[in-house]
């Protein structure tokens, strides 16, 4: 692959955005002076602030990537991770599950499922998140190293430490305040990064109609219907009618249902956002607010893939997405690739700083919430509890100092075994997959017991692992993909695959906890009040601005119509 | 709140949006238009939460 040469103006742009995110870390050091500062922003966020950082947390350049080349691979369905993935269950966290977050003062999930259920089931969750939280980090960095040299030639060891260092200045001393500032920050650059490349990319395929139009020659091409990659629903019949392979039940029930509730509903990342809030109120905005932009957000990171596809494959350009060594096409190089076909230098500058700035906060992100969770769940509750506030606060600065070390560590472990970031994914989806069922039930039913809820998780996450052992997508070998303890059952992709693999570990998690919770003595209520639907007061807008049901009401009939438009 | 983002969304734009403005001037063809148009967006976008702060009280 061709490497790019930056002019000085890049350079500048980067080197603005650097300054600009230093000195937010130094302007607020002076502001961070307790633990409550420091791991809850004070609980000071203001709604639009969180609501932004809510959505950014989850635009990390691996997604920002990720999605552009699931849209060049599966076309506009890729748009389901926004329209049926994420953004119900975005409402659904803002009305129904952030009364029971920030009413009942948790520091973090697993404190609430402490407060819910017991102490096994606050550890098995704190540690099993701070685990994944580092690899996640870790994986961000490498993927970072990885760009960085095969893009701009840049050394892979002096990419990770920069990064990591100015991610450090930062997080150490403005903690999460400063991290969801600089989410926000990312969040414009996204969209002033991303604006003109899709602009410049829609003009040169002939405008939507022209790219329909060659989008549907590329379908045909591939022995699929015609619309196959502008449509959402028509081809999801059969699993082979679809680039993706899913059908429509798997599609809503896995992801859907399951992935998308279990990530946006439990994960302390994106949660540890609207926790932040100034009130209640604002809590349950938060994640209202960052639905609005989610929604939006395809036609900037999706259709991006769309036009590489639709220039790869459809047309006479002198655009073309670069082959792997086995002669596929290497769909994650299309926006590194689209960037330096579109941009002239400057605004290739611009798009280039959006790309690591996004980078830069996943990984901010992820060491923010394991800061967190480890200083409350781990440290605090099992190593030193009962100390004082500023002990807790040199604990979380200095787990900041150990979070980026042991993410650069994993960095370098992702360097050694390449499949690295499919067995994060995998875990992912074993982890989060059964969380939600727990607490669906721990919610809204409230009988549900601790004990339930931890052998539920434990049940339900081995039981995501032997499914994924004993079925395989198509067009693998068993090993990391499935099928090690021998082929049961084939998927005709991966993504079938991961989705009912998850539908799998939620079923099983919450039949075990259920029925598991039945026989076991439960809490009694006056311990639950603030915690459980039946036992917690409705919360009461204060009727200064929207009603947050009257806006999620709006936002699901605009996601209803935008499935009907793209049918 | 410790420190108005309003302010740092807008300088920050407003640096960058202003940087491609100029370096369009200095340009020719493709890079000149591309840079001066869109680095004028941005600019402006910077400009108009530098009024949102005005107009607002607190942030």
């Amino acid at each position: 692959m061709e490497r790019l040469v930056l002019a000085p103006i890049d350079y500048s742009i980067l080197l603005t955005y650097t300054l600009f995110v230093l000195g937010i870390g130094w302007l607020l050091k002076e502001k961070t002076k307790t633990s409550e500062d420091f791991f809850h922003s004070g609980h000071g966020i203001p709604a639009w602030i969180a609501g932004l950082a809510f959505l950014s947390a989850n635009l990390g350049a691996q997604e920002v990537m990720g999605m552009a080349a699931s849209g060049a691979k599966y076309g506009l369905m890729t748009s389901h991770f926004y329209w049926v993935g994420a953004v119900p269950a975005m409402l659904f966290v803002g009305i129904f599950m952030m009364p029971f977050y920030y009413g009942s003062k948790a520091r973090s999930v697993p404190e609430y499922l402490r407060l819910r259920f017991d102490e096994k089931t606050r550890g098995l969750n704190a540690l099993s998140f701070a685990a994944m939280t580092i690899f996640s980090s870790g994986v961000s960095l490498y993927a970072l190293g990885l760009l960085l040299s095969a893009l701009l030639g840049w050394d892979f060891d002096a990419s990770i430490l920069a990064a990591a260092a100015i991610v450090l200045v930062y997080v150490f001393f403005g903690g999460l305040t400063s991290a969801i500032y600089n989410e926000v920050l990312q969040f414009f650059l996204i969209v002033a990064g991303f604006l003109p490349l899709v602009i410049a990319g829609l003009q040169d395929v002939g405008g939507w109609g022209g790219l329909v139009t060659r989008l549907n020659a590329v379908a045909v091409k591939q022995g699929f219907a015609a619309g196959t990659y502008t449509q959402l629903w028509q081809n999801t019949g059969n699993p082979v009618q679809n680039p993706m392979g899913v059908e429509w039940f798997g599609l809503s029930m896995g992801l859907g249902f399951v992935l998308s509730f279990g990530y946006w509903c439990t994960d302390f990342l994106v949660v540890q956002r609207a926790m932040a809030a100034e009130s209640m109120d604002a809590a349950r905005r938060t994640p209202l607010i960052a639905a609005i932009p989610k929604m939006i957000f395809p036609f900037l990171v999706i259709v991006p893939g769309l036009i590489a596809i639709a220039l790869t494959l459809g047309g006479d350009s002198s655009f073309k997405l670069p082959a792997k060594p086995d002669g596929t096409l290497n769909y994650d190089m299309t926006i590194p690739m689209m960037l330096a076909h579109y941009f002239p230098p400057g605004l290739l500058g611009l798009g280039l700083t959006a790309l690591m700035a996004s980078f830069m906060s996943g990984m901010a992100g992820n060491v923010t919430a394991f800061n967190t969770v480890f200083t409350y769940d781990i440290y605090g509750a099992y190593i030193r509890p009962n100390a004082s506030e500023s002990h807790y606060l040199k604990v979380g600065r200095l787990t900041t100092v150990a979070g980026i070390a042991a993410s650069i560590l994993a960095a370098y472990a992702a360097v050694r075994f390449n499949n690295i970031m499919d067995l994060l994914q995998l875990v992912f989806a074993f982890v989060n997959a059964p969380l939600f069922a727990t607490f669906l039930l721990g919610m809204f039913w409230k009988r549900a017991t601790g004990h339930g809820a931890f052998w539920g998780l434990l049940l339900g996450t081995v039981s995501a692992a032997f499914h994924h052992g004993l079925t395989l997508p198509a067009r693998s070998v068993p090993g990391l993909k499935g099928g090690w303890l021998g082929v049961v059952a084939n998927y005709p992709s991966e993504m079938a695959q991961n989705f009912w693999t998850a539908i799998w570990a939620f079923s099983v998690c919450f039949v075990a906890t259920f029925a598991i919770s039945l026989v076991t003595k439960p809490k009694p209520d006056e311990e639950l009040r603030g915690l459980c639907y039946a036992l917690t007061d409705r919360p009461k807008s204060d009727h200064r601005g929207w009603r947050p049901e009257t806006v999620a009401v709006g936002i699901l009939v605009a996601i209803g119509a935008l499935n009907v438009i793209f049918w | 709140m410790a420190l108005d983002l309003r302010l740092v969304i807008g300088r920050l734009l407003l640096a960058i949006g202003l940087q491609l403005f100029v370096y369009g001037f200095l340009s020719e063809g493709r890079t000149a238009s591309m840079n001066i148009a869109w680095g004028g967006v941005i600019a402006i976008a910077g400009g108009v939460f530098h009024l949102f702060r005005r107009l607002g009280k607190t942030a």
